[in-house]
Parts: C-alpha cells; sequence; structure tokens
C-alpha cells in the first residue's frame, strides 16, 4: 500500500501534466491510476477555469489619471538644448547663421591655440607679471581689512570673548547649534508637501 | 489623448521605458496603456472592492512611473510593475485586516455596550450601481472561490494561472522562496478544487 501511495503522482508531477511535460512512465502510471487520474482532471478543470477568466478593464481615462501625477525629467538644460536645436533648424538661414557662428567659434579656438603654442615664453611672462600683481593686490587687501577691523571698538569685545580655549569652543559649539538648526529649518522649508492619490472618477 | 506613434507601439518593454527615461511622454503613456488592464485586474481580484482597486492601480503606476529612471533593465518590467501592484494590494489589505472588528464589535470589548458600540454598522440600504457591477464582476463561482483564498495565495495564483507567468518570476516578484510559491499554488488550487466540487457533482 506503502509503495503505492509513494506511485502517486506528486505535486510538481501535476503541474508538469498540465505543461505537458510529464514522463513517459509516469503518464503510464497516469493511465493505469483511478485515484491520479482524478486528481489531474480536477486540477485541469480549474486551471483551465482560471485561464478562462477575463481581465477587468479600469473605469475611462485611467492613463490621463495617472499621468496627471507624473511630472515628466524635463531638466532646464534638455528644454534649453531641445529649444534651441528647433531654433537652429526652424530654417535654412538660422542653420547658415548657426553654422558660421561654429565655424568662426571654431577658428577663433584654433587659432588662439596656435598662437599659444608659438608664444609660450610670451604667455610665461603674462602668467607670472599677472600672478605677482595679483599677490600683492591680495596682500594689500588683506591689510587693509585687518587695520580696519582693529580700529573698531568691538573687536576687543569679541577678542576677550574668544580669548580662552574654553570660550572659542563654548562659542564653536553654539554656532554649530545654529548652523544644524539653520539646516534642518532650512530642508524643511524646501520640502515639497506630498501628494495624495485622487479617488478615481467614475 | 494623443496616440503613440506606431514605433511605440510595436517597441519592447525595455525600448519603451528607455524612451521613457528620456522624458517622453508617449512612451509613459505607452507602459501604463500595455499593463492597466493586467495590473487592475491583479489589484481588483486582491481586494475585490473597484474603486480601491482603481486607486492602487494609478498609486503603482504613479509610484513605477516617477521610479523609471532607477529601474534597472536586466530585470522584466513586467515582473517589476507587478511586484509593485501585488506589495501595494498586499499592504492595503493587512492594514485592513489590522482595522477590521468584529461583526459583534471589538474583541476587546467587556460590555454589551461596548460591543455594541464597537459592531459594524451593516447597512439596510440597496446596493448601488457599483456594487451591484462589482457583484456581477467578481459574483462567479471561481471569482467567489478565490476571494476566499488567503491574500499569499490568491496572489499566487493569479499571477501563475491568470496572468501565465513562471514560478520563478512568481518567486522574485514576490520575495518568497520558490518551494513556498509552489507551495501556495498547490494548496490554493486544492482550495479552489473543494469550493468547486459541488459544481461538478
Amino acid at each position: 500500500m506503502e509503495e503505492q501511495r509513494q506511485l502517486h503522482l506528486s505535486n510538481d508531477e501535476v503541474d508538469a501534466w498540465l505543461d505537458g511535460s510529464l514522463i513517459p512512465p509516469r503518464l503510464a502510471h497516469l493511465d493505469a491510476c483511478f485515484q491520479c487520474r482524478t486528481l489531474t482532471r480536477s486540477e485541469w478543470v480549474v486551471v483551465r477555469r482560471l485561464e478562462a477568466m477575463e481581465r477587468f478593464e479600469p473605469n475611462p481615462g485611467f492613463v490621463d489619471r495617472v499621468m496627471d501625477q507624473v511630472a515628466l525629467p524635463d531638466p532646464f538644460a534638455l528644454r534649453a538644448a531641445r529649444s534651441l536645436w528647433d531654433r537652429v533648424h526652424a530654417s535654412r538661414r538660422t542653420l547658415a547663421i548657426a553654422a558660421s557662428l561654429m565655424v568662426v567659434l571654431g577658428l577663433s579656438m584654433g587659432g588662439s591655440i596656435a598662437w599659444s603654442l608659438s608664444h609660450s615664453e610670451t604667455l610665461t611672462a603674462w602668467g607670472s607679471w599677472l600672478a605677482t600683481q595679483a599677490g600683492n593686490w591680495f596682500w594689500l587687501g588683506l591689510r587693509g581689512v585687518v587695520s580696519n577691523v582693529l580700529e573698531h571698538p568691538w573687536y576687543y569685545a569679541l577678542r576677550n570673548t574668544v580669548g580662552t580655549p574654553e570660550r572659542i569652543a563654548i562659542v564653536s559649539a553654539v554656532n554649530m547649534v545654529i548652523y544644524v538648526g539653520g539646516l534642518l529649518l532650512l530642508k524643511r522649508l524646501l520640502a515639497l508637501p506630498g501628494r495624495r492619490v485622487a479617488h478615481a472618477q467614475p | 489623448m494623443a496616440k503613440p506613434p506606431p514605433n511605440l507601439r510595436d517597441a519592447t518593454d525595455q525600448e519603451v521605458v528607455a524612451q521613457a527615461r528620456l522624458g517622453r511622454e508617449a512612451a509613459y503613456r505607452e507602459l501604463v496603456r500595455r499593463y492597466e488592464r493586467p495590473i487592475f485586474s491583479l489589484i481588483y481580484r486582491m481586494v475585490r472592492d473597484r474603486e480601491l482597486a482603481e486607486d492602487l492601480a494609478q498609486e503603482t503606476f504613479v509610484k513605477a512611473l516617477k521610479a523609471v529612471g532607477s529601474y534597472r533593465p536586466e530585470y522584466k518590467f513586467s515582473s517589476w510593475i507587478f511586484k509593485i501592484a501585488n506589495n501595494a494590494a498586499i499592504d492595503h489589505l493587512r492594514k485592513r485586516e489590522l482595522a477590521t472588528l468584529s461583526i459583534e464589535g471589538s474583541p476587546h470589548a467587556v460590555t454589551p455596550d461596548a460591543m455594541e458600540a464597537t459592531a459594524l454598522q451593516i447597512s439596510g440600504r440597496l446596493p448601488g450601481p457599483l456594487e451591484e457591477l462589482e457583484a456581477r464582476e467578481l459574483g462567479g463561482a471561481i471569482e467567489e472561490a478565490i476571494g476566499q483564498l488567503r491574500p499569499e495565495y490568491r496572489a499566487c495564483i493569479l499571477l501563475r494561472h491568470v496572468e501565465g507567468r513562471p514560478y520563478e518570476e512568481i518567486a522574485e516578484m514576490l520575495g518568497l522562496p520558490l518551494g513556498t510559491v509552489k507551495t501556495y499554488i498547490h494548496r490554493a488550487r486544492h482550495e479552489l478544487r473543494e469550493a468547486l466540487a459541488h459544481l461538478r457533482e
């Protein structure tokens, strides 16, 4: 009896039979076994009923209702590029103007590169002169700002406030708290309000 | 509503998704058009409430389309969207299960007054057109039998035999081991056989 039970089709074999892929020895068993035939027959009926079930259709306008809630990814750069492309291709005249501009731009860049390569010493001299001048102006400006600050009456009060390492630590901590608080506030202010899915229109 | 160009209609899901990622509205519409019926049908059979099913189907598409940029093309789009839909339906059913009170009142109610106060109010009104439509659509013996299944069984059997998805894909969609999916489907079929037995006699 136990041996006979083991011979009955397993669930996987019933699946295989439903898919038409049950191996011949087991098909032979199925032909001979009333219990397995009854089982596979009723499984077949259920599966065919399930497969015959029709799909339901949502109310008309479903696609539009979904699209109303979806923002298309259309970044400014993409829009600007598309707009420029459309304008350039609007007529032969605009296309010719754009092509001329591209040629002028290309020639200018090529000329600039060629000149730079042939006058590298001149460029280096100009570069070092500009760097020296910029450094001089920077230090002059810095000294002006520092001497201006030193002359203000609040400078010494500020200096006393952060006169010791402990005070510096306290002031830094307070500043950090204010900064983090500000960031959180900004994040909250910039957060977009959540949108609920609207109910379907009948 | 503008019809999508023919090339989009003939394109594969992956090609349409690639167009959607470029911000092409027609591609978004095409994806919704392709899957509105299967997704709505699955959810409707899961939650058995037309209006709610439509809301959940909308939610599914909105979620999928908003995340289309993060969709990984190595997976089938259909598996991905069915997974979102199934999660939406199962989440709703779980919430509803938590919120459901016994028809006799809350199990925590100890006095008759408390039980009466917490009991479900059964309306004496006649069913409206929507309820009639639902009753007609879901009224068949097989639909009713599916409605009696556990939600997990229901999802598995619908995906397998109504949507024709292979076991492996269902396991991936539902995040379940393959063996569990097979067991659920076999048990579901067994319960359906028993529920429909009287029709064959």
